[in-house]
């Protein structure tokens, strides 16, 4: 006891603080694991801007009241974010830690695609310029073909996760959920029983495969792709809350709106239904492009193989981004 | 990273030069002996294996823990720190960043468990047994929570690791090798975590280094099917004179059979782009390590070795062995 204290006493005394090495200049937004602030170094030779993600310190027990020591949520993100290096993925500078909280410092990114498509839908009320759909669409198949690329699931893509500099880079973020998928000790499903927020969620996943792949980022892609085109989510549900349950509910809803829009399964994976007395009810995604800024059969094609019910035969990152969609004009920046 | 060693943190944040001698161990060799303070390691190193094997955890988690361990005393001294609660926060932390996390409570009550009694009846040799009768482990789940951000602070935040066991799964597959030499070379494996080489070595190293010394001391054809590592692994290379990977002019177990097991992995390391010498010196680190736990008396050693490392004016010159920069 009294050689860990005397450790800790060294060095807590040896540690910079905070406040000496960002000065911060305002907050951000306060999300499920913590908080992230606007920040800018006090170090002269260093002009840049930074979002200091600071997490909560998690409690385990009744009381509430015993440290339970850093959340599994952070202890990815961190982990992660630390071995990573790719122009389309939120850098991490450093972390830091006092008062037993841990602070990511991080890139600085001016918006989230949330806020962007927002603003064009409710103050602009007019689509993206296909040019910046594309260009977005391209640079978040790069950033997520390298996270693949590494073994690892990003599990949890939406609008929110996704932020764009002011020179319009696209940076994946909130690797909170993510991990390595490659030789799982235990199968993916046991860790965490829910992955991915509901709107963005594959159709496995909806019916509750117990294994599952790279295929549910692709899926998540496909309906931020759409989101890109018309403003609104493709596929938007009321969520069944938990509400105490054990295990968690079907989400019959989100299920329906995918069969909405996509129809039931297509005439390649299924050659006998051109025959059944419904077929025509299946050219529903026909109709939802039409409701689409583009009017490009490509992106029509990419869209429709992004968004195919069976994973194994959704497209991959790498393929997507080899897509004829982004050989066509407007050509995507960044490329 | 995941998918390349090469672009790792482990590579680029936390490989450490083979002969450069580490802060930590520094501080605590000026008190005690090589062989002394490699005895501590393998004492925390054994309490770390003993309670991953009451919580069932996996091999991957328990390297990951020894290699936090490792990566914590690089800059810590033994005698500046009670390494009890360090190994906790390490495998509490490898549990989690392996993806199968545990109750912290887990941890502390298994921890707590093994560490109920005092080390040893008579603490040493100056006879204060009322310090060896306090338990050893008095700390609450808050304290290794709070040292856990201290062991992550330690490693700069880099948590991820390759071990060297899916490489030598690989390897004795393709080079068919008997099961054993699996097994044998597996256990070396783990053993190479209760030394440094972890932290100055690439996992594909240390794989090939388990299994050249494996091969080395037990050829493939004499081994007996359920072959054991440990401590008799010292023995074993003093019988074993000259062989047919470590040393020239040896005999070959089965001289004139059309071509052994051993003489193809004799050609297939020296076909390899990894150099032999770097090999060999992980050879030799982990035989001078069963070297000394030959001799290891855990329950006598370890508190004789820590009365002397914890006394202020313990100035007994050091006993030789082995240096680190060998
Ligand atoms: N690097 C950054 N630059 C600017 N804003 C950021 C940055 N990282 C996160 N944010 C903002 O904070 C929000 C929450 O961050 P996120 O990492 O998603 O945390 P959470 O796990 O709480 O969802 C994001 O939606 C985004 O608006
Ligand atoms: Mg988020």
């Amino acid at each position: 006891m009294e050689l860990t204290r005397a450790y800790k006493a060294r060095r807590d005394a040896r540690r910079p603080r905070l406040v000496d090495r960002y000065e911060i200049l305002g907050f951000i937004s306060s999300g499920t694991y913590g908080r992230v602030y606007k920040a800018r170094s006090r170090d002269s030779d260093d002009d840049g801007e930074y979002a200091i993600k600071a997490f909560k310190v998690e409690k385990e027990g009744e009381s509430g009241l015993v440290a339970a020591g850093i959340s599994q949520s952070a202890c990815r993100e961190i982990a992660l974010c630390r071995e990573l290096s790719h122009i389309n993925i939120m850098a991490l500078r450093e972390v830091l830690t006092e008062n037993h909280a841990i602070y990511m410092i991080l890139e600085y990114a001016e918006h989230d695609l949330l806020q962007v498509l927002q603003y064009h839908g409710h103050e602009e009320r007019k689509p993206l310029p296909e040019l910046t759909v594309k260009s977005f669409l391209w640079q978040l198949l790069n950033g997520l073909a390298y996270l693949h690329a590494n073994w690892i699931l990003h599990r949890d893509l939406k609008p929110a996760n996704i932020l764009v500099t002011t020179k319009g880079v696209v940076k994946i973020g909130d690797l909170g959920l993510a991990r390595v998928y490659r030789q799982p000790l235990l199968p993916l499903a046991d860790g965490d029983r829910v992955v991915v927020t509901v709107w963005y969620r594959a159709p496995e996943l909806l019916l509750g495969a117990k294994h599952y792949t790279k295929a549910i980022d692709i899926w998540a892609v496909g309906c931020i792709f759409a989101e890109l085109l018309t403003l609104r989510p493709i596929f938007k549900s009321e969520e069944v809350k938990m509400d105490g349950r054990k295990t968690p509910p079907f989400q019959r809803h989100q299920v329906v709106k995918i069969i909405e829009v996509l129809g039931t399964p297509t005439v390649a994976r299924w050659p006998g239904v051109v025959d059944l007395p419904e077929y025509s009810n299946l050219a529903a995604i026909r109709d939802y492009w039409k409701t689409c800024s583009s009017k490009s059969e490509q992106g029509f094609d990419l869209l429709r193989l992004m968004l195919e019910y069976d994973p194994e035969r959704r497209i991959s990152a790498d393929q997507a981004m080899d897509h004829p969609y982004f050989q066509e004009e407007p050509k995507p920046a960044f490329k | 990273m995941a998918a390349s060693y090469w672009s790792s943190s482990q590579r680029l944040r936390w490989l450490m030069p083979a002969n450069v001698a580490l802060p930590g161990h520094e501080r605590d060799l000026t008190r005690v002996s090589w062989a002394d303070r490699t005895k501590l390691t393998l004492h925390y190193t054994n309490v770390i294996q003993s309670v991953a094997k009451r919580m069932m955890l996996r091999q991957r988690v328990v390297a990951s823990a020894m290699t936090y361990f490792q990566r914590f005393y690089a800059n810590n001294a033994y005698c500046e720190t009670d390494p009890y609660p360090i190994a906790c926060a390490c495998l509490y932390l490898a549990a989690k960043v392996e993806e199968t996390p545990h109750h912290l409570r887990t941890f502390v009550n298994e921890m707590r468990e093994l560490l109920r009694h005092p080390l040893s009846a008579r603490d040493g040799t100056d006879g204060k047994s009322t310090t060896a009768n306090a338990a050893r482990f008095p700390y609450t789940s808050a304290d290794i929570a709070e040292l856990e951000i201290y062991l992550l602070e330690e490693m700069d935040f880099y948590m991820i690791l390759q071990h060297p066991y899916d490489l030598l799964t690989r390897l004795c597959a393709e080079l068919q090798l008997p099961q054993s030499v699996l097994q044998t070379a597996w256990f070396v494996t783990n053993d190479s975590f209760r030394t440094d080489a972890c932290l100055r070595y690439p996992p594909h190293v240390i794989a090939l280094a388990a299994l050249y010394l494996t091969c080395a001391l037990q050829p493939p054809e004499a081994q007996a099917p359920a072959s054991s590592a440990g401590t008799s692994m010292g023995t074993v290379t003093e019988a074993t004179g000259g062989n047919p990977i470590l040393g020239p002019g040896s005999a070959l177990p089965n001289a004139g059979a059309p071509v052994t097991i051993t003489e193809r992995v004799k050609d297939w390391f020296a076909g390899l782009s990894t150099p032999l010498t770097e090999i060999a010196e992980v050879a030799q680190r982990l035989l001078a390590f069963y070297h000394v736990w030959d001799s290891f008396h855990e329950t006598e050693d370890v508190s004789a070795i820590l009365a002397r490392l914890r006394t202020p004016e313990a100035n007994a010159p050091p006993t030789a062995g082995p240096s680190t920069s060998t």
